[in-house]
C-alpha cells in the first residue's frame, strides 16, 4: 500500500483576545490509499481544526500555521492560495462538512450544486455536469428527480447523501468527512455509514473520518487516532484500538461507551477538556488522569511505539 | 421560511394576496401606462421644447380650472367657446352695396353659464387686393340689446384680434353698463364682463341665446373673407392650465416618466451599489473593509442637500447629470453599512464555508451564495425608497434647480409658486401636481410595505 497523505508537525493556532487557541498542536500522522483514519475525541479537541488545516480552511485570526503535508509526495504547505484552491481542494481533498445539513445553498438546486465543483475544476459545461450529478446522486440512493428540488425540500439523510455526492463527484484522492452523521437518526445514520463503506470498497477510497462518537468509527476504521487538547495521543489499527486501548484518555472512552441493554454504569472522564489557551504543562491529560505520576506533570510525553503509536509516560 | 417564496414568481404571487399591494400596483400601471403614452406620442427629446414655446398654446384659455371643478361649485364656470366658419348655426347672406361685397355673418349660441369666460378672441383670415376688408362686429345678447364691437381692418392673411384687449372698447361698455345698472357696481367691468352680464349688483352672467354678428366688407371681387371666435373659458380639461395657457394635463403626463424613471433609476442603481460596496467591504474583511468603512462615515457626515445644491447651482446641471450627482453623493450610504452586517453573518455560514473547500471562486461566491440571500430583504427597501427620490427632484425643481428643458411635475409646483397660484387661488396648479407626486409615493409605498411583510421573517403574518 502507498502513503497517500503524510503529516508532520502540523500546528494551528488562532489568535483570540484572550490569547493564543493551540487547536492543533505538533500533530503527526499519515494514510495509506484505500485506508481509512478515523479521528476520535470531545468536543473542542481540534478535530475540525485539524480537518480545516488539512484542507487549508482558515478563518482570518489564524495564528501559526506550519508543519509539513505531504499527498502523494507533493508537498501542500508550499502552495499559494490560488494554486491551492485550483489543484488541490476537490481535485484532490475533499471534504464532508459538521453540519452538513446546512452545507447546501438554500437558493441553487440541488443538481446544480452538486455539479458545481464540475463546472468550476474541471471546466465542465453546466449540462454535462449535472447529468453527471444525477449519476452520483442516483448511485448514492437518491433518484434522479432530486437533482431538479431545492435543499430545503429534501429530508437530513438525502442532504447528507447530496453533500457526499458532490464531495465524490471529482473523484479526489481523500475525502475528509467531518462528522458526517451526527445530526442524523440511527436508521439514516446506518444507511449512510453502509454507503460508505461501499464507497469505500469499490472506489477504494481514502477518508479522513472525524467522529466524536468511537462506535460510529469503528465501522469504517482501518486505523483510529485519539486527539486530546490538539495532540494526537494514540493511533493504532481498528483492531487494536477497541481490544486493548493503550491511553488511559482512550481507555476512558471506550468505557463511556453505551451499551445495549446490559447493566452498565457509564464511566465519564472527571474534570473538563483543558483550556487550549494555556493547556497544562507536562502531558496535557493530567489533570483527569487517574494514573499520573509525577513525570507527568513536567515533561511532556514523546510517542513510544508499543505495538502502536501511544504519547504517555506509563509506555516508557 | 421558506424558500420557494423567494423565486421572482412566488414574490409575485405572495404579493397578489395583499389588497394593498394590489392598489400599489394598479396605481404603478396607471402611471406606466401614462408614461408609456407620453413617451410613445411625444417623444421626450421634444416635450421640453414643446411646453416652452408660448405660441403654441395661444388657443387655450389662461389659469383655466379642471373641468370637474364644476361638480363642486355651485357657479358654473363657462369652457372655451368657438363659433364661426364651419360650425354650427353659422349664417350668412351677401348682398351688394356701392359695388362691394357686403357679407353679413351671424352665430348664435347658448350660454348657461354662471361666470363669465377670461378672453375674447376674433379669428380672422382673408385674402384681399388693395385695400383690406372693413370687419364690423355686433353682439346680441338674450335681452335683444345690441351692442357694437368696433370695425377692425385685418392686415395680415390670419390675424388674432384680441377684442376684449381693446381699452377704448372697454371704456365704452362699461359706460354703457353703468347707465343700464343705474350706479357703479363694486366689481369692475371688464369687456367679457360687459357683453355677458345681468345688470344686477352681483356679477352674474346673462343665461341664454347669444348672437354675434359681422358684417363685411370687402373691396374686390376675389377677396376672401372667414373668421371664427374663441370665447376662452374658465374651465380647461382634467387639471387646467396655467398662466401661459399650457394645459396642465400634458405636463403631467409628459412628467410621469421623468418622475419615475428619476427616482426607479437613482433607487436601483444606489442601492446595488451600496450592496457591491457592502458585499466587497463584508467579505474581504481587512483593508478594504476598513476603507469602505470610513469612507461611508465621511459620505454620512457630509451635508447631502447642501451639496447637490452648490453643485447644480455651479455648473448648471441637466435632470440626468443631477441624477448622476446624487448617485455619486448616496452610493457610500448608511445602507452599506448594514448590508455589511448581513455579508458578514453569511460568510461564516457553513455552505459558504463548503462553498470555500470547494474551490468556488470569491466572486462566485459573492454573486452566487451571499447576494441572493441578501437581496430579498434589500427589495422592499429599494422599493420604499424610490419615491425619496421622486420627491427629491421635486424639491430640488422648488429650490429652483430643475432643468428648464424637461417638463417635470417640481418644476411645475414651481412655476406655479413663481406665478403666484397660491395667492391668486389657481390651487389645481399645485394640487394636481403634488397630488401626482403623492399618488407615485403611495403605490411605492404599498408595494414595498407588502414586500417587506413577504420576504422579512419577522414581520411575516402566521
Amino acid at each position: 500500500m502507498t502513503e497517500l497523505l503524510s503529516v508532520s508537525n502540523l500546528r494551528l493556532y488562532y489568535r483570540t483576545t484572550k490569547g493564543v487557541v493551540k487547536a492543533v498542536d505538533d500533530v503527526s500522522f499519515n494514510i495509506n490509499r484505500g485506508e481509512t483514519l478515523a479521528i476520535v475525541g470531545e468536543s473542542g479537541c481540534g478535530k475540525s481544526s485539524l480537518s480545516k488545516a488539512i484542507i487549508r480552511l482558515l478563518p482570518r485570526n489564524v495564528h501559526t500555521y506550519e508543519g509539513k503535508v505531504l499527498l502523494n509526495g507533493t508537498d501542500l504547505m508550499s502552495m499559494d492560495e490560488e494554486t491551492f484552491r485550483k489543484e488541490v481542494r476537490w481535485r484532490k481533498i475533499s471534504m464532508v462538512f459538521q453540519g452538513a445539513l446546512n452545507a447546501l445553498n438554500p437558493v441553487l438546486k440541488v443538481g446544480y450544486q452538486v455539479a458545481e465543483p464540475l463546472i468550476i475544476h474541471m471546466g465542465i459545461k453546466e449540462k454535462e455536469a449535472i447529468e453527471r450529478a444525477k449519476e452520483i446522486l442516483v448511485k448514492l440512493g437518491l433518484s434522479e428527480e432530486f437533482a431538479e428540488r431545492y435543499p430545503f425540500e429534501l429530508s437530513g439523510g438525502m442532504k447528507q447523501r447530496a453533500v457526499i455526492a458532490m464531495a465524490l463527484i471529482t473523484s479526489p484522492d481523500l475525502i475528509i468527512l467531518d462528522e458526517p452523521t451526527s445530526a442524523l437518526d440511527v436508521i439514516t445514520q446506518a444507511n449512510i455509514m453502509n454507503m460508505l463503506k461501499e464507497l469505500k470498497k469499490s472506489r477504494e477510497q481514502t477518508f479522513i473520518f472525524i467522529t466524536h462518537d468511537i462506535s460510529v468509527a469503528s465501522e469504517l476504521a482501518d486505523k483510529v487516532a485519539t486527539m486530546y487538547a490538539g495532540q494526537i495521543v494514540e493511533i493504532a489499527p481498528a483492531d487494536t484500538f477497541y481490544e486493548e486501548p493503550l491511553h488511559p484518555y482512550t481507555q476512558k472512552l471506550m468505557k463511556s461507551v453505551p451499551t445495549l441493554r446490559r447493566d452498565k454504569t457509564l464511566e465519564s472522564i472527571p474534570g473538563a477538556p483543558p483550556n487550549l489557551i494555556d493547556p497544562p504543562s507536562g502531558c496535557r491529560f493530567h489533570p483527569r488522569c487517574e494514573r499520573a505520576m509525577d513525570i507527568c506533570r513536567k515533561e511532556d510525553p514523546p510517542i513510544f511505539e508499543r505495538g502502536h503509536s501511544v504519547k504517555c509516560w506509563l509506555y516508557r | 421560511m421558506s424558500v420557494s417564496e423567494y423565486t421572482l414568481k412566488g414574490i409575485f404571487k405572495e404579493l397578489m394576496r395583499y389588497k394593498s399591494a394590489l392598489v400599489g400596483l394598479a396605481i404603478l400601471a396607471f402611471l406606466v401606462i401614462l408614461s408609456l403614452y407620453a413617451l410613445i406620442f411625444t417623444p421626450y427629446s421634444q416635450a421640453g421644447e414643446i411646453w416652452n414655446d408660448q405660441n403654441r398654446w395661444l388657443a387655450y384659455p389662461r389659469n383655466a380650472a379642471p373641468e370637474w371643478y364644476n361638480f363642486f361649485s355651485s357657479k358654473k364656470l363657462p369652457p372655451s367657446i368657438l363659433i364661426g366658419e364651419g360650425l354650427p348655426n353659422h349664417e350668412s347672406e351677401e348682398v351688394e352695396r356701392n359695388g362691394y361685397r357686403v357679407i353679413t355673418y351671424l352665430d348664435s349660441f347658448t350660454y348657461n353659464y354662471d361666470d363669465f369666460p377670461s378672453e375674447l378672441v376674433l379669428l380672422i383670415n382673408t385674402t384681399y387686393f388693395g385695400s383690406p376688408p372693413t370687419v364690423k362686429v355686433y353682439w346680441v345678447k338674450p335681452s335683444g340689446e345690441e351692442l357694437n364691437l368696433s370695425t377692425y381692418r385685418p392686415r395680415n392673411i390670419s390675424e388674432s384680434i384680441y377684442i376684449s384687449n381693446n381699452i377704448m372698447l372697454e371704456r365704452e361698455l362699461e359706460e354703457y353698463a353703468i347707465d343700464k345698472l343705474g350706479f357703479t357696481p363694486n366689481y369692475t367691468i371688464t369687456i367679457p364682463v360687459a357683453l355677458f352680464m345681468e345688470y344686477k349688483g352681483e356679477p352674474t352672467a346673462m343665461k341664454g341665446n347669444y348672437k354675434f354678428k359681422v358684417e363685411v366688407t370687402l373691396y374686390n371681387r376675389s377677396d376672401t373673407f372667414s373668421y371664427r371666435l374663441l370665447m376662452h373659458g374658465k374651465v380647461y380639461g382634467i387639471a387646467g392650465t396655467d398662466i401661459y395657457r399650457r394645459p396642465l394635463e400634458l405636463g403631467l403626463i409628459w412628467g410621469a416618466p421623468v418622475a419615475l424613471s428619476f427616482g426607479i433609476v437613482a433607487s436601483v442603481t444606489i442601492t446595488f451599489v451600496q450592496l457591491i460596496f457592502a458585499a466587497i467591504s463584508g467579505y474581504y474583511g481587512g483593508k478594504v473593509d476598513s476603507l469602505i468603512q470610513r469612507l461611508t462615515e465621511i459620505y454620512m457626515i457630509l451635508p447631502f442637500l447642501p451639496f447637490v445644491v452648490m453643485i447644480s447651482l455651479l455648473y448648471g446641471l441637466d435632470i440626468w447629470r443631477l441624477l448622476l450627482i446624487i448617485i455619486v453623493l448616496s452610493i457610500f450610504g448608511t445602507s452599506v453599512k448594514t448590508y455589511r452586517v448581513w455579508v458578514m453573518q453569511l460568510k461564516t455560514s457553513p455552505y459558504v464555508e463548503a462553498a470555500i473547500a470547494y474551490g468556488a471562486s470569491n466572486l462566485r461566491i459573492i454573486t452566487l451564495y451571499i447576494l441572493p440571500r441578501i437581496l430579498p430583504p434589500v427589495v422592499p427597501s429599494l422599493v420604499l425608497s424610490i419615491p425619496s427620490y421622486v420627491f427629491l427632484e421635486a424639491a430640488l425643481a422648488i429650490l429652483g434647480l430643475s432643468d428648464p428643458k424637461v417638463v417635470s411635475w417640481g418644476r411645475i409646483i414651481e412655476e406655479a409658486f413663481a406665478g403666484g397660484a397660491v395667492y391668486k387661488g389657481y390651487y389645481h396648479w399645485v394640487l394636481i401636481p403634488s397630488a401626482m407626486l403623492i399618488l407615485t409615493a403611495i403605490s411605492f409605498a404599498l408595494i414595498g410595505l407588502a414586500l417587506d411583510r413577504i420576504v422579512n421573517p419577522r414581520l411575516r403574518e402566521m
